[in-house]
């Protein structure tokens, strides 16, 4: 009987050892999708141009922004060490305070984002979180989840239509969006930025949000608990001796580019 | 603890060989019946041991030992079933702690599934295979003598006193 007992002992040991060793050191997708990233990326590039015109959204083009936005991407996918996409930045003439983020990289911002931002770190800070969105796979498993795989991969003019205006009235569950709100403070950080700056963003946007100006911003919309979310950015931990260096960008200069 | 003699090959009848390996090979074919929903093997498997119960110890000991085995693992692949379905019905994470457990029930699926297919040859072969832990369980279960009638009536043809 003894015998018995050794070998069940052994036989959970076994089970034991190995899940406690492939949960430690196996690295595997949070959310895993079933959409390769290339496949993604052209859902995305199909998406954007439809989004754009069913919205009835201008792009604007301004070299001076756009060159800004792209040194920002490129920055932003440099400083990560595991970055899965290009971003590509897509300015949009509309007085809506509002960002969101498309399959496959895009990121639709608006002028009215920039006009609103005080500080180019709150403009990095809903950059960030949209990246935050699009690397985590939030972007795409949503889709899958709501739209499903033949539906999203589907050729037909009809669906994408229906899709596309589909896509800006999708939200994030309260996980999602503190993933990203945490994945914004740490990219930040490593920019060596002010982390803590969406927690202004935040507040500015519910006070604004409060006097009646709603403009369904995506990050604010789909949370109600907002102040949660400021307490967690303002939590965010900083190193000891942390300095914020100045970023990259130039605010005022972009909002007199959007004014024009 | 005292045991009834194991039957050595050439003692295990062609019907006992066909039903002690039919109890691993019906693990195979319940697999495509119950995938989704692992525990239908082991319905299928506790069906098989009570209908061939009587057809002798070696059977029995192989279909308990098949049975036996088949428990953690489907219970394992159930569980990872729900949990599974929770994290896609909540939108919620794929944690280590899942993956981790993913990849070893695959293990013991696949160490299973192996040890399956050579227990179910030894069976054919008229042979004991004693599976780590749910061997020794099934030997005793099938073999142990469990009372003093059982010891009587097993001496009840006694050689002539001389």
């Amino acid at each position: 009987m003894k015998k018995v007992l050794i070998e069940l002992l052994i036989l959970l040991g076994i089970g034991g050892v190995l899940w406690a060793v492939f949960a430690i050191f196996i690295k595997m997708p949070e959310r895993p999708t079933l959409i390769s990233i290339e496949n993604e990326q052209s859902i995305g590039e199909r998406y954007a141009n439809s989004i754009l015109q069913l919205n009835g959204f201008t792009e604007k083009n301004d070299l001076y922004i756009d060159s800004v936005l792209a040194v920002t991407a490129d920055t932003l996918k440099n400083i990560q060490d595991d970055a899965k996409y290009d971003y590509k930045f897509i300015l949009v003439d509309n007085e809506m305070v509002n960002a969101f983020a498309l399959p496959g990289g895009y990121i639709i911002i608006t002028t009215g984002l920039i006009k609103f931002c005080e500080t180019p770190e709150e403009l990095l800070s809903v950059i960030c979180h949209e990246i935050g969105h699009i690397e985590k796979r939030h972007v795409v498993s949503r889709l899958v989840k709501d739209i499903g795989l033949t539906l999203l991969t589907s050729n037909d003019p009809y669906v994408s239509g229906e899709i596309a205006k589909e896509l800006l009235s999708q939200g994030y569950n309260r996980e999602q969006e503190e993933e990203s709100d945490l994945f914004a403070c740490e990219l930040l950080l490593k920019c060596n930025l002010e982390p803590r700056a969406m927690a202004s963003f935040f507040r500015r946007l519910k006070e604004k949000n409060e006097n009646g100006i709603y403009d369904n911003f995506e990050i604010l919309s789909s949370h109600p608990n907002m102040n949660k979310r400021v307490k967690n950015v303002l939590a965010f931990k900083v190193p000891d001796g942390f300095t914020a260096k100045e970023s990259w960008i130039n605010i005022d200069e972009m909002k007199k580019r959007v004014e024009q | 603890m005292e045991f009834h003699p194991i039957p050595q090959p050439e003692e295990v009848s062609e019907r006992e060989k066909q039903d002690a390996m039919g109890a691993y090979l019906m693990m195979f074919a319940t697999t495509a019946l119950g995938l989704p929903l692992p525990i239908v093997n082991m319905i299928a498997s506790v069906v098989y041991f009570f209908v061939n119960k009587s057809k002798g110890r070696f059977v029995q000991f192989h279909s308990l030992q098949s049975m036996y085995s088949q428990i953690p693992v489907s219970l394992l692949n159930s569980y990872l079933i729900v949990w599974a379905v929770y994290i896609f019905a909540n939108d919620a994470a794929f944690t280590n702690v899942f993956w981790g457990l993913l990849i070893t029930a695959g293990i013991f699926n696949l160490f299973y599934f192996i040890f399956s297919i050579i227990g179910a040859v030894k069976a054919y072969h008229g042979r004991f295979y004693y599976f780590l832990f749910f061997g020794k369980i099934a030997y005793i279960q099938a073999y142990k003598i469990k009372n003093e009638t059982e010891v009587k009536q097993q001496q009840m043809n006694m050689p002539p006193k001389m």
